[in-house]
């Protein structure tokens, strides 16, 4: 164990050290983790809406949802302003957190971001309407000087000449579309470019200087002047040169050409396999696997569960985008926390005779109810106990396999609400998704997991505590 | 006394903090035991000399992706 633990520290540790200290990863990190009051906020709206509205409408209570019309009402206002505008809230942490992390003036980066991703966002709404005749004479040319457009096409079905009335205005953002989770990318690509221009000049000191008695945030917010301008500047240039040149605004191009085709390849099984098996083997040589890989799995299947969220709040009913999201991993893979432990405790219930593992399920027990695991990773130990390797990796492995195929071939509904980590087992996956297959999936689950803790956990009996370590 | 649970880069945590005064806590390792370290220090609260432990192993750029346990030792 010595040997592999020092090929460890002179292979993989410098790599996740490289990973975890690339400080736009770790700043993208904590931007979504930033996000968490508005997502939270959103997403005890929408699961208030599951039980007022979605359940009830399935059972045809209409009476019931027309009296708590109110609350809809209300939740739907919440969401409005949290987890539906989620582009444009990570818009503004995820500058923050970039300059916090280059150790310059963190909110003036955030004012960077969000001025930026709303420049890459489409700001005019055009409405072409089929008039019943013709509009001629002074009406005409008072609408043309209103900036009104008429027009005259051809009817493909018809074959008659129909006259269009034209308006365009300015300032009708997309709001269900690109303030949200579609803007995320956006948001991330333009947002970080934006950011760097600002914090490069901020190193550089090309900043407004102000007299020493001037106070810190008057003095602050001038010293960002010049690095703000310059990055608001060169995006300004950027997105009017795109769609000058293309007729597209930047976020729909990044949306077509990166973010949906890298989304769709994160459903692959091999990819949320490939995570599951990463997380677990960091986990055990006790490198902070979710954390390290955090930047990944928020990026892209947070994104994803983003759009699964605010379809089924615009839609309910609608076809969900994406069937694996971030928290597909803790619903079914994590089941008390990296490894399923909270499996592993029960087996120690049932079949360990050990007073030293009995004392460590009882003390881990509590905690490992709401995915906290810390106490029987160090306790037992698993963190570089060789006999646990196994289960630790495999459980998890076999866990993720079942519920993914169950959830693609339809016989669990995907993820549409937001649910918070540590929400117990059973409960979490029916929050999550409001459908009742979903905990009988984690039932199905738990079960083969203990399948492939128990004999484990009886080998374990049959070892000393001492020859563990 | 407090202990760290740490499965690796002990000798980076040891160089960190073994005699070392860190934020005004300093820490001796008495023992090591695995991937067990116990240290004393000279704090009057030893749950808050373990979390500025952590939270200075946490600071250092190998430190930052470590999953490791930090507490009191009874």
């Amino acid at each position: 164990m010595n040997a592999l633990i020092k090929w460890l520290e002179k292979y993989v540790v410098p790599v996740a050290t490289k990973i975890g200290s690339i400080r736009w990863l770790v700043a993208l990190r904590d931007a979504f983790i930033a996000t968490m009051p508005a997502t939270m906020a959103g997403s005890i709206a929408l699961i208030l809406n599951t039980f007022v509205r979605d359940i009830p409408t399935q059972f045809g209570w209409t009476k019931f949802v027309e009296n708590m019309q109110w609350l809809i009402g209300i939740n739907g206002q919440v969401w409005t302003g949290t987890i539906a505008v989620i582009g444009l809230i990570f818009a503004m942490t995820f500058g923050y957190h970039m300059a916090k992390q280059y150790g310059v003036e963190p909110l003036s980066g955030g004012i960077v971001t969000l001025g930026s991703f709303l420049m890459a966002l489409t700001q005019t709404a055009n409405v072409t309407t089929a008039l019943p005749k013709a509009i001629t004479g002074a009406a005409a040319k008072t609408l043309k000087a209103a900036g009104a457009t008429l027009t005259v096409t051809k009817d493909a079905a018809t074959g008659k000449l129909v006259h269009n009335l034209g308006t365009s205005g300015w300032g009708f953002f997309n709001f269900n579309g690109h303030f949200g989770s579609q803007g995320l990318f956006t948001a991330m690509i333009i947002g970080g470019v934006a950011v760097a221009i600002y914090i490069f000049l901020m190193k550089r000191n090309l900043t407004i200087k102000m007299p020493d008695g001037v106070p810190p945030a008057v003095s602050q917010a001038f010293a960002a002047i010049i690095p703000a301008s310059a990055a608001f500047y060169v995006v300004g240039i950027f997105t009017w040169a795109f769609t000058k040149l293309t007729n597209l605004a930047f976020v729909d191009w990044v949306a077509k050409v990166i973010q949906e085709p890298l989304l769709h390849a994160s459903q692959g099984y091999g990819m949320v396999l490939l995570l599951t098996v990463l997380v677990q083997v960091f986990w055990f040589f006790g490198i902070h696997g979710t954390n390290v890989l955090g930047p990944i799995l928020d990026a892209i299947w947070l994104t994803a569960q983003y759009q699964n969220i605010n379809t089924a709040a615009a839609n309910p009913g609608a076809k969900l985008p994406f069937l694996w999201t971030r928290a597909s991993f803790d619903l079914y893979a994590w089941m008390g926390g990296a490894g399923s432990t909270l499996i592993l405790l029960i087996a120690i219930f049932i079949f360990s005779k050990r007073p030293d593992e009995r004392a460590v399920a009882n003390l881990a027990i509590a905690p490992g109810i709401f995915n906290i695991n810390e106490p029987v990773m160090f306790g037992l130990p698993i963190v570089l106990n060789a006999i646990y390797f196994i289960p630790f990796v495999l459980a998890p492995t076999v866990m993720v396999s079942i519920a993914y195929f169950a959830v693609t071939h339809g016989l669990v509904a995907p993820i549409k609400n937001q649910v918070v980590w540590n929400i117990p087992p059973f409960i979490n996956s029916f929050l999550a998704t409001a459908d009742w297959r979903a905990p009988v999936l984690q039932l199905v689950n738990f079960a083969v997991g203990f399948v492939i803790w128990a004999p484990f956990v009886i080998a374990s009996n049959r070892i000393k505590p001492d020859e563990l370590s | 006394m407090i202990f760290l649970n740490a499965p690796i880069q002990q000798d980076k945590i040891l160089a960190l903090l073994d005699d070392q005064t860190v934020n005004g806590v300093h820490y001796k390792l008495k023992s090591k035991d695995g991937m067990k370290l116990v240290f004393t220090t000279d704090a009057d609260d030893q749950a808050a000399a373990a979390a500025n432990a952590k939270k200075a192993i946490k600071a250092e750029p190998w430190g930052s992706v470590l999953f490791f346990q930090a507490g009191v030792q009874e």
